[in-house]
């Protein structure tokens, strides 16, 4: 059976190829069209490149599985509160709000049509527990959805077991711990989707100071949580909500414009009181799930799973033995978890768990010496890359690092990485001032060899994704200095030989010129953009910033 | 949402805009408020709004220029996957 998934015509389009229960391909359409979280369109490149890779056409595939059902939103969430009593007074908004679903619904169906292929709509909270718990080795785990919003429902508490997946407690519209993130994201003045990730930095520098005001927005219930949803729905979140200003200024003032550095002695404690909330909200999730399974393992996923500062919190949660966070948690990663739904409904079998992170597009040597040809950098080739970046890197170089498949979801894993010598303190000042120009109190993540992992890490968490902050050691802090943040915890990557054989070659290289036994890793982009995905993206890139060299296949490009 | 705009027919979204002032006015008679109320809900569960020609023909330039390589195609690989489906 195959089976094309696919995310989009909201934001963050994507899609995914499954044949037979394995997925085969997969990618994100912003890294083709070049445009970050590609608002609004249909994941057209991505489509393409997925039937390519897995060399089918459209007359070869069983269903496409789209991962959100407009007709389930459309008879639902009008009618709650405070929505209905905003349509009343504003019905041209209830008219923008049908329309734009409509549309979405109209436009997934005509392709389908055009393409000859039958459209199965899986429920969006479905998608992510998909995601959550069968791209994961469990064979039976709690599964916990935690998003902005669904069809009608906002979380989802589920367990899973082989291919089943059963709902045991749904937190329904307008309760939404994802839109109260956003909603004091963009207060702070950060921008929706990207802005969360710059919050949960932030909260680090700040104390729970007003979980007064938090405690009030949302409380804990026994099969979830509820909100005070006038306190924080806004246009600034919901676009249909026209005229409707943002409910935390009653807390916290005006509404802040985006500034360089906000930490100004409040505006960091409330980023950390919504952190503090958040986190509790999800061991409460978590204690809930316990208490009706007694099961130790857990995953999670949905858009709130992006937090790895919560995430680590939760690993370290008393009744997690192992938490699983898929490393497209957020809804590109329902390409996936759409079509894994729609295998397991319709053959009563379990898709077979994610073995890595690299399902996206690669280049040849050939095609990379082509393009190194074209741009007319100066390069050459190198034998044993791993060993020569090793070098550099001990050297104190930054470098771009560009092999293999791309990864999938918002972090660089290792295929589309900048990388630098995580020891050297004010390394960290240097990527940003010379390469990534990202403000300078965001921290970056260490990937580690998953031999050293307990050298670094108190924890025997598997961490393949960077989607879980963790604590350190004090070697970790000493040797891993530059990619950890002000709590001295850091959103690791521990990687495998089997996962990714060229990076874990690298570190270990690395570690043993220099006794460190991590890299700094961040993405191969800049700030604002998408991570690159063809040679050219990245030779652009190297020409663009002060990079002081590029590894890419098996090729080396200096200045 | 803008973006969408041009997916809409105007005509049917005027005559929808007024259906819901009337469904959320206050001084209709019990008659005025069901049909208004039928219409609302015929809204909710159709596409009533959305100008499905022009949806079809974006669509259909989109899947011509970017996915040309993978639709079904001439050569004969079409015939032979066919083959392997008959039972
Ligand atoms: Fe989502």
């Amino acid at each position: 059976m195959i089976i094309l998934g696919i995310a989009g015509l909201f934001h963050d389009a994507a899609a995914a190829l499954v044949r037979d229960g394995e997925l085969i391909a997969y990618v994100e359409e912003e890294r083709l069209i070049r445009q970050k979280h590609a608002h609004g369109k249909f994941p057209y490149q991505a489509i393409r490149f997925c039937l390519q890779q897995a060399g089918l056409r459209f007359h070869d595939l069983d269903a496409l599985a789209f991962y959100y059902d407009c007709s389930r939103s459309l008879v639902c969430d009008w009618k709650v509160e405070p929505f209905f009593s905003h349509f009343q007074r504003h019905p041209r908004d209830l008219l923008g709000y049908i329309e734009n679903l409509q549309m979405i619904r109209s436009y997934v169906e005509m392709f389908a049509k055009t393409v000859g292929v039958r459209l199965e709509v899986v429920d969006h909270h479905d998608c992510h527990l998909a995601t959550a718990f069968l791209c994961s080795p469990f064979e039976k785990a709690n599964i916990l959805s935690l998003d902005a919003r669904g069809e009608a429902v906002t979380a989802v508490l589920a367990k899973g077991e082989g291919a089943q997946i059963t709902h045991l407690a749904e937190v329904p519209m307008p309760h939404s711990l994802g839109m109260l993130y956003s909603a004091v994201t963009h207060f702070l003045g950060f921008p929706f989707l990207d802005g969360e990730g710059s919050v949960m930095g932030l909260a680090s520098y700040g104390e729970d100071r007003f979980a007064d005001v938090f405690d009030h927005i949302v409380t804990p219930t026994p099969d979830g949580f509820v909100t005070q949803p006038r306190e924080y729905w806004s246009q600034a979140t919901v676009s249909w909500l026209s005229q409707v200003p943002n409910g935390l200024s009653r807390f916290f003032g005006q509404p802040r414009t985006y500034r360089r550095n906000p930490i100004n002695g409040t505006d960091e404690h409330i980023a950390a009181s919504l952190q503090a909330v958040t986190e509790r909200i999800g061991v409460h999730l978590f204690d809930l799930l316990f208490a009706q399974t007694g099961w130790h393992d857990f995953c999670l996923a949905g858009g709130v799973g992006l937090n790895a500062k919560m995430n680590g919190e939760l690993a370290a949660h008393p009744a997690v033995q192992r938490l699983y966070v898929p490393p497209a948690a957020n809804d590109p990663g329902c390409a996936i978890g759409a079509a894994f739904a729609l295998y397991a409904r319709e053959t009563g079998k379990r898709p077979s768990p994610l073995p890595h992170a690299y399902f996206g597009p690669e280049w040849s040597n050939q095609d990379i010496k082509a393009a190194l040809e074209e741009t007319g950098v100066s390069y050459a080739a190198c034998s044993d890359v791993t060993t020569r970046g090793a070098e550099l890197l001990a050297d104190g170089n930054i470098l771009g690092w560009f092999q293999g498949r791309m990864e999938m979801g918002p972090r660089a894993l290792g295929n589309r990485s900048i990388l630098a010598n995580p020891g050297d303190a004010a390394m960290k000042d240097r990527v940003n001032n010379r390469v990534k120009h990202r403000e300078d109190w965001r921290p970056f993540g260490p990937s580690v060899v998953v031999e050293q992992r307990e050298r670094y890490f108190p924890t025997s968490i598997s961490a393949p994704f960077m989607t879980m902050a963790l604590p350190t050691t004090p070697a970790g802090r000493r040797d891993l200095s530059a990619a950890m943040h002000v709590d001295a915890t850091a959103r690791a990557q521990v990687v495998t030989h089997e996962a990714n054989p060229r990076y874990h070659a690298l570190i270990t290289e690395f570690g043993k010129l220099t006794g460190i036994h991590g890299v700094l890793n961040t993405s191969f982009n800049l700030k604002g953009d998408p991570i690159v995905n063809t040679p050219h993206d990245a030779i652009a890139m190297f020409q663009r910033t002060a990079l002081d060299h590029l590894v890419i296949g098996d090729f080396l490009v200096s200045r | 949402m803008q973006e969408n705009g041009r997916f809409l027919d105007d005509a049917q979204r005027a005559a929808a805009l007024r259906a819901l002032e009337d469904e959320f006015a206050t001084t209709l008679t019990e008659a005025q408020v069901l049909q208004a109320a039928r219409l609302f809900f015929a809204l909710m569960s159709s596409s009533a709004l959305v100008q499905r020609d022009a949806v079809r023909h974006e669509v259909t330039r989109h899947i011509a220029d970017q996915l040309a390589p993978v639709l079904e195609g001439e050569d004969d690989h079409a015939e032979e996957k066919q083959e392997t489906r008959i039972p």
